[in-house]
């Protein structure tokens, strides 16, 4: 293969964004000793927004460097215009109304189950969260036909639950709080991975408008601005709406605990700004938050068209709990005896084995030509391009007229594209495809 | 202003090695796949003028073993990133 110890060096970045994931309940903990988990939640928001934001402003300046062509300069006009657009894939919504239900029902509670569980039960039972929630999203992509259940997959899910049983039964067994044994910490490690799961299964329900396609066309670089742009949006919503619904729900009665975390957020509120100055504070917002965001978003943007960066984004995701664990262990003394510690790595190593191996055994990469009617060329390469397997679109002069780079998960797949996708595009008149056997080169441009 | 070519290489069996260290060795070539079907390689040829490319197609079928060199040029494309 092409590049491999560039692929390698770009992988292992890949996975040291994961890792610095994992550090979160690090600072975090640390923070819940003098302030409340709902002020930490709201002022990671608040500068996550105001640093996308403020990385958005500078990809604009240098897009105006770069770009000498005036018409096709991304401006603020045209991310506004993209906020107004409409979601065709999740019901229609204009794209706010889709980041604001994002923002509020997934990151936002996702984030609020996430520390609150830190706070109330630990480190080690909360990390059961995310197992939950890849057990979850890799069931209903298995539901709605985005993914093939093979041998490996289904040895990987029952690795995953058997980890989570062992974490969820000894965390509990050795924890020290006598509270933390209970039917509540289970619901809330589980509403958790609820939560979790509709934000990674919503958060990319994205179609592209034919506006957006042909700024695309014009200027590629809208799509990185795009997506700071959108997760600047997801996390100024998420910061939006904190005050008016912990005031509103500082009139109702709840259990203590809730009760005093809202009191303590309203009272140590215009201390938000001592949050972020503190150490902790720079280590969760900026080393642990905006940096991953950082690395991962640019290793997407630049990964090599024919190795699959959703295999390596599944396999890497596991090193997260794990380094959650760990740090419970090492740094915020949980109790978790070795033996079954090993028994849990040992564990978390064969289901990043088996991840991989499921979505290696059966990857395809095919090139699909396509002949189509003059005047349905840009609305077929618009539906082709927000088909999930399309990597790339041509348009073309020869034989055909359009050239889709496709990444398929198995023959089956392979033939419902075919099926459903290829033969419903406007205008076809005839398609051929090839299927890669080797990626012998593939320059950087 | 730079011209993108996709160029499909059919050429005698049993020695696509020869033959992808051959094109390797073009630094115009930008991409370089071995694919089944009809053809063994798609290349992809990025230059600034149309006569480097002509340059580069003759180069590439004057290799010994290259039966044809297929080409269609590239108006636009769009690159999923996310």
């Amino acid at each position: 293969m092409a590049g491999s110890s560039s692929v390698n060096k770009k992988i292992l970045i890949l996975g040291l964004s994961n890792i610095l994931w994992g550090f979160i309940p690090w600072p975090a903990s640390n923070l819940f000793k003098n302030y409340s988990s709902l002020l930490i939640i709201f002022t990671r928001f608040m500068f996550m927004s105001f640093f996308l934001l403020l990385t958005v402003g500078v990809l604009l300046i240098f897009d105006r460097i770069k770009e000498k062509d005036k018409i096709k300069h991304i401006d603020l006009k045209k991310l506004f215009l993209y906020l107004k657009s409409r979601n065709s894939e999740f019901f229609k919504f204009p794209q706010w109304a889709y980041l604001l239900t994002v923002g509020i029902f997934g990151l936002n509670s996702m984030t609020i189950l996430f520390f609150l569980a830190l706070k109330t039960i630990g480190v080690i039972t909360t990390s059961i969260g995310v197992l939950i929630s890849l057990v979850i999203v890799t069931a209903i992509n298995w539901g709605r036909g985005k993914e093939e259940m093979t041998k490996f997959k289904v040895l990987y899910l029952t690795t995953l639950i058997g980890a989570t049983f062992i974490l969820g039964y000894i965390s509990q067994i050795y924890s020290e709080s006598e509270s933390s044994v209970s039917l509540g910490s289970i619901v809330l490690v589980i509403i958790y991975g609820i939560a979790l799961s509709f934000f990674v299964i919503t958060g990319s329900t994205d179609k592209m408008s034919l506006k957006e396609f042909k700024i695309i066309k014009e200027n590629p670089r809208y799509q990185l601005i795009r997506t700071f742009f959108k997760l600047a949006m997801l996390s100024f919503f998420s910061a939006l709406i904190y005050i008016p619904s912990l005031f509103l729900m500082s009139k109702f009665d709840f259990n203590e605990q809730i009760n005093s975390e809202i009191g303590l957020f309203f009272t140590q509120l215009t201390d938000w700004w001592k949050i972020a100055l503190s150490v902790d504070g720079i280590i969760l917002i900026i080393v642990c938050t905006i940096i991953p965001y950082f690395i991962y978003y640019l290793m997407a943007a630049n990964w090599p068209k024919h190795t699959s960066f959703n295999l390596w984004v599944g396999v890497m995701q596991l090193i997260e709990p794990l380094i959650n664990i760990i740090i419970g262990i090492t740094l915020l003394n949980e109790i978790f005896p070795i033996s079954w510690l090993l028994i849990v790595i040992f564990l978390f190593g064969i289901a990043i084995f088996t991840r991989y191996l499921s979505e290696t055994e059966t990857q395809i990469f095919a090139i699909f030509l396509l002949k189509i009617k003059p005047q349905f060329q840009l609305a077929a390469m618009q539906k082709a391009f927000a088909i999930k397997p399309v990597k790339e679109v041509s348009h073309m002069i020869g034989d055909y007229d359009v050239f889709l780079d496709t990444q398929l998960h198995s023959s089956q797949a392979l033939n419902k594209f075919i099926q459903q996708d290829i033969l419903t595009l406007p205008g076809l008149i005839r398609y051929d495809f090839l299927i890669i056997t080797n990626n012998i080169l593939e320059k950087d441009q | 202003m730079t011209i993108k070519i996709a160029s499909f290489i059919k050429t005698e069996f049993g020695k696509s090695e020869f033959f992808s260290e051959e094109l390797q060795k073009i630094p115009d070539i930008t991409k370089i796949l071995s694919i089944s079907g009809e053809y063994e390689f798609l290349i992809e040829i990025i230059v600034e003028k149309t006569e480097d490319l002509m340059d580069i197609i003759e180069y590439i079928e004057k290799i010994p073993g290259i039966k044809e060199v297929h080409s269609h040029y590239v108006l636009s494309e769009w690159e999923k990133k996310f």
